[in-house]
């Protein structure tokens, strides 16, 4: 036991796996075996930088589509499990097979005969069909991607991945083999569909049947001109009636390549097909929509049902709401006509596992028996019995019986930037005198010491993508005794996670030197409650006799102490305003960047000395003045045109005298010149806060809001500046004015807007068309004139745009013709007034 | 470190001599050789309350939560300083509860603290808990000695409570591995040959008693169930001190003044009746109806169903555990 733990010591955990080792090396990254903590279920988990990946973040389509990935049931399609985002990777938790890729096995056995060729042939096809049913495309189909389980049954990998990526991009990162590659592939054009999979299906077929490629050369460009010409070698002891599928499939015009169908009405084929890899086509055409199906979809992407059915309806199959809409329902079908192979190839329940290991462990200590909760005829024998519970007296749950109740988790969702909600909490766990470490930027490992109990409290804090906008601030309690890759965690997704607690439980009197017993109990249910904590723990038994004195304090209840704290902290924030982010978020990433230059990202020692060094340092000189000094270093960077320089010192001058509204306004202003409207608001605020009274402070503030877009509170700043030094002849001759101008615009702005759509409106639903009339030529014809006049009023009016003249009169021009009003609009450097700093 | 609850830690007497008779004892062995680990669930739900939350919040939070007792936690003290059960609730209703048209404003108002200190008024007893390693028959002697029915597990090596071991777990759990162990002679034995339960003074109500009268025999008498009798002294029904916290979930604690009957409507649907037993039965039998039925007690009646005593978990337990039993000890 002691050596396993240590084999976990310092490995990375991903989800409930420990990470093992690599696997190989794909078009996206590397993948790695990983093994459930508990059950030592094996999965593959795939790690893909998100660099590589176009845009991942940006497109919710693609995250659908990834989406969708998990919906995929097939028996021979390797199945993904679970997808775990984090802002530098993404983790896709897939299904481990353990012969190998069937590139090696061909490798290492040469060809295989003709019948198990055409049985892992006939697998093969199914899935490609399975995928373009369902509106996917590998198109990276090749011998390393189709991987063998125990059994010798092929297994497809990395379905729908290479969607991710732009054409160009894939072909180059494919280990530069393009001997896979349809013609119309390696010759660059951009369009790849279906096709290009049926013929790396057929250079598949031809390896299994003759253990060599079609098309091989050592030389690229004649490798490319034996695919464009598609002539490849067929030896003798192939029968004649698989040659002409393989010439059917390998056709250089895509037009003339075989298609599914014709293959899977090929003799060849059907020879010996099992009936499960081809049940009954679905009809699409069905017009019964499928309830649960809908609902489902609903739940799983968030939707309303109208969304699901618009795209149903409009047989918008690619979109990604239809394809999960067919794919559940396959689902369901395939479960009942395949259940048994499906059932085998299914990941073991966790909770399996956990009998077996109970009933080792009493095997191994004799007396003791096994839990009640895990007698399996208890759990039959005795029904819950309602009236013992409060859970009828509960009024939420009687009235509202069915809704399911909101998910709890113990976290903070945040749509905010990831590095922006990390400097946050560094932010606030500055304030609240934690400590931490940076082990990577979205991953810190925290500390506080309780000052009653005086013990120590660790959590770990991880950030997690939920969606394309939306991360999560997972808290996980870290306990001091335990391996922390062994921590009990719920799903990172929604989990408020408690670390394990552990009890020693001495051997039993007859063996005083049995080896000590370990069992492990998962205990992974994510709490439900409301007002206070619930738990669900580990627990941990190791044998040994160290019995101690009682730990004061409780460490889970002190956990929870400290992560709400933070949250309450963060709380806090949003009501009175930002302090000092920019400067922490700094310090932030110079750590961060220190970090990744110390290389191995599993150092456990925390480096908890240099922060409290750090800090002291700090205190320990003359706040004020070296604020001062810092400003001053500002304005002049400022000056000489290096404005994020001065930022940064003002930042930190901020940081040492946080109430001086002379630093914030200055910031503000060099904040707007740098375009950075909404920090600079924030900080024109903060100047206000402090001095309420001082007229440029409210002058910076407006003009800051101007930038932002926020006119109608421009107009007040500028007014209460205005108010209170009437004097200033530049609040009432530029800003006000200009404001009101704007102001004035917006207004007009969207009016526009107004009539816009009102015509877009009257477009769409044509009041002629409306009419009850019949069908005579001269009605359908004026009402299409009618039409097409709105047509072109409407492009008219958003061709043009809303302008002010110097008089302040609102006109519509089309683009091009405002020349001449671009000298009445200021530029921004006039904006931000010189100051003597 | 003056809030360190009392624990009681280690196994005892786990050097047992081998004794010749199977029979001998084989409850209080049984409770010896196991831990209290072996009874906290795989999966439970706890709930913990600070002891600045306010009262009222606490009551409806064990009523949502569906849990009928909830740990201590003081901030200030950083440690666990008691329990909040139903019978919290009962002493508030009735020690402040004046009319059905003035609302209770200590229960509206007052924290968990604040309740307590004016409750315990300096008499503050650490918290009775127990550590996972401690058996069974500590565990046993402890809920007894005590007069408790909820007895924290906490781990003394993470100081968290893991679970609330009461009398019923305890006896489920003996009951799974009942018919692996030699069965004692005394199991055929009736209530009455070895005088277990309780048979004077048995506080009964009657259907039409007002319910702070129910409740105020519940804070006196310290009582867990009255049962509901009729003119002849027959039971009809039966009022815990788990029905009580139906008030906090219906929120109808303002009217105290209602009839027991009128208060027990709620749960028409799913009540079975009064569990009952007779004197003249085998305590196998009337442990069998205890944990099957999954309550705490037993109405003892006579063949006209007149109430005649009470047998509760408590008193099963003292007899197969602590007297192993042997009469008279009860």
């Amino acid at each position: 036991m002691a050596t396993e733990k240590q084999k976990h010591e310092g490995r990375v955990k991903i989800g409930h796996y420990i990470l093992g080792d690599t696997l190989g090396v794909g078009t996206f990254g590397k993948v790695k075996v990983g093994q459930h903590e508990l059950t030592k279920h094996q999965v593959a988990v795939k790690i893909l930088n998100r660099q590589k990946i176009r845009s991942l973040d940006v497109v919710g389509k693609i995250r659908r589509e990834i989406q969708n990935l998990k919906l995929f049931r097939h028996p021979h399609i390797i199945k993904l499990y679970q997808v775990i985002s984090t802002p530098t990777d993404i983790f896709m938790v897939m299904e481990y097979v353990s012969g190998g890729e069937l590139f090696d096995y061909i490798c290492k056995n040469g060809k295989l005969d003709e019948k198990e060729s055409r049985r892992l042939f006939q697998q093969i096809i199914s899935a490609v069909d399975y995928c373009h049913r369902h509106m996917v495309v590998h198109r990276d189909l090749k011998p390393e991607n189709v991987l063998l389980d125990a059994h010798m049954n092929a297994k497809i990998a990395d379905f729908g991945l290479s969607n991710m990526m732009s054409d160009g991009e894939f072909l180059r990162t494919s280990c530069g083999s393009p001997n896979y590659a349809a013609p119309e592939v390696i010759s660059g054009r951009l369009y790849a569909g279906p096709e290009v999979d049926i013929w790396s299906s057929g250079v598949i077929l031809y390896a299994l049947l003759c253990g060599t490629l079609p098309f091989d050369d050592d030389h690229v460009p004649t490798l490319f001109k034996k695919i464009c010409d598609g002539i490849f070698f067929t030896p003798q002891y192939l029968d004649p009636s698989v040659i002409s599928l393989l010439k059917h499939m390998l056709q250089v015009d895509p037009m003339k390549r075989a298609t599914i169908k014709e293959i899977r009405e090929d003799e060849w084929f059907k020879q010996g097909l099992p009936k499960y890899l081809f049940p009954e086509d679905p009809s699409y055409s069905n017009n019964m929509i499928d309830d649960e199906a809908l609902k489902e979809v609903c739940e799983k992407f968030e939707c309303t049902e109208e969304e699901v059915l618009s795209c149903i309806y409009s047989r918008n199959h690619q979109d990604p709401l239809a394809v999960a809409y067919h794919l559940i329902i396959d689902n369901r079908r395939i479960m009942s006509e395949a259940k048994d192979f499906y059932l085998a190839s299914s990941p073991p329940d966790s909770f399996l596992d956990d009998q077996h290991l109970t009933s080792s462990g009493a095997a191994m200590a004799g007396i003791i028996k096994p839990h009640p909760e895990r007698v399996p005829f208890l759990l039959a024998e005795t029904p819950p019995r309602p009236r013992h519970t409060l859970d009828e007296l509960n009024p939420q749950r009687s009235k509202h019986q069915g809704v399911r109740r909101a998910k709890w988790h113990l976290g903070i969702r945040s749509q905010s930037r990831p590095n922006d909600i990390m400097s946050e909490v560094c932010r606030a766990m500055k304030q609240l005198d934690y400590e931490w470490k940076v082990v990577n930027p979205y991953y810190l490992r925290v500390k506080r010491k309780n000052p009653i109990t005086g013990m120590q409290t660790k959590m770990s804090l991880q950030l997690y993508q939920v969606d394309s906008r939306t991360y999560l601030l997972d808290f996980r309690s870290i306990d001091d005794d335990m391996l922390e890759t062994k921590s009990g965690t719920a799903t990172p997704l929604r989990s408020g996670s408690v670390g394990n607690y552990r009890t020693t439980i001495k051997n039993d009197a007859d063996g005083a030197d049995a080896p000590a017993m370990s069992s492990t109990v998962p205990l992974t249910k994510a709490a439900e409650g409301s007002l206070a904590s619930s738990l669900t723990s580990s627990i941990d038994s190791t044998g040994g006799d160290t019995l101690t004195v009682p730990r004061p304090g409780s460490h889970t209840i002190e956990f929870f102490e400290i992560c709400r704290r933070l949250m309450a902290s963060f709380g806090w924030k949003r009501k009175v305003g930002e302090k000092v982010s920019k400067s922490v978020v700094q310090q932030f990433e110079a750590e961060a960047e220190k970090v990744e230059d110390a290389g191995p990202r599993h150092d456990e020692e925390v480096d908890w000395l240099h922060a409290i060094k750090r800090r002291r340092e700090i205190l320990l000189e003359d706040c004020a003045a070296k604020s001062k000094r810092l400003k001053d270093e500002g304005a002049t960077l400022a000056e000489h045109g290096r404005h994020w320089e001065a930022v940064k010192k003002l930042d930190e001058a901020i940081q040492l005298t946080p109430d001086n509204p002379l630093l914030y306004e200055m910031k503000s202003q060099v904040l707007t010149i740098l375009q950075e409207v909404f920090p600079a608001v924030k900080a024109a605020e903060m100047a206000v806060k402090f001095r309420p009274l001082w007229w440029e402070g409210w002058q910076t503030l407006g003009r800051a809001q101007l930038n932002l877009g926020e006119v109608d509170l421009a107009v007040r700043s500028f007014q209460v500046a205005i108010h209170l030094c009437p004097s200033e002849r530049s609040l009432w001759q530029e800003d006000l004015e200009w404001a009101w101008r704007l102001q004035k615009q917006d207004l007009a702005t969207k009016e526009k807007t107004r009539q816009e759509e009102e015509t877009k409106e009257r477009i769409l639903n044509a009041p002629e068309l409306e009419q009850d009339y019949d069908f005579e030529s001269d009605e359908v014809l004026a009402a299409c004139v009618a039409v097409a006049e709105r047509q072109t009023q409407y492009e008219e009016l958003k061709r043009s745009a809303v302008v002010i003249d110097a008089e302040g009169n609102v006109k519509n021009v089309l683009p091009g013709e405002e020349g001449a009003e671009d000298a009445a609009i200021p530029s921004n450097e006039q904006f931000v007034k010189a100051r003597r700093l | 470190m003056e809030c360190i609850p009392v624990t009681i830690d280690d196994l005892e007497g786990k050097n047992d001599p081998v004794i010749e008779d199977p029979e001998h004892n084989v409850y209080t062995r049984f409770m010896k050789s196991h831990r209290c680990y072996d009874l906290v669930p795989t999966s439970s739900k706890l709930v913990v309350f600070d002891t600045s939350l306010q009262v009222k919040k606490a009551f409806f939070a064990l009523v949502s939560n569906g849990v009928r007792a909830a740990p201590l936690w003081d901030s200030k003290k950083q440690c666990f300083v008691g329990m909040l059960t139903i019978t919290d609730f009962i002493n508030i209703l009735h020690r402040y509860y004046k009319s059905p048209l003035v609302q209770i404003y200590e229960l509206e108002e007052h924290k968990i603290e604040t309740w307590r200190e004016l409750y315990l008024q300096d008499s503050f007893k650490p918290l009775v808990s127990i550590s996972p390693n401690a058996s069974l028959y500590d565990a046993v002697s402890s809920l007894l000695k005590n007069k408790i029915h909820r007895l924290p597990v906490i781990d003394p090596l993470t100081g968290n409570t893991l679970y609330i071991l009461t009398h019923k777990r305890i006896l489920k759990f003996l009951k799974l591995f009942i018919s692996e162990m030699p069965k004692p002679s005394f199991l055929r034995q009736t209530l009455e040959d070895l005088n277990i339960g309780t048979f004077q003074n048995i506080a009964v109500v009657r259907t039409d008693t007002p319910l702070y009268t129910a409740l105020g025999i519940f804070v006196e008498q310290r009582v867990s169930a009255l049962p509901v009798v009729d003119d002849k002294g027959r039971v009809v029904d039966i009022y815990s001190k788990f029905d009580v916290i139906n008030l906090a979930a219906e929120k109808t604690y303002n009217n105290l003044d209602l009839t027991v009957t009128k208060a027990l409507q709620h749960r028409s649907q799913y009540f079975e009746g009064v569990l009952t037993c007779h004197r003249h039965e085998t305590v196998e039998a009337i442990i069998n109806r205890l944990v099957e039925a999954e309550v705490h007690r037993l109405v003892v009646v006579d063949e006209q169903d007149v109430v005649k005593g009470i047998v509760s978990l408590s008193d099963i337990l003292q007899a197969l555990v602590l007297t192993d039993g042997e009469e008279g000890t009860a």
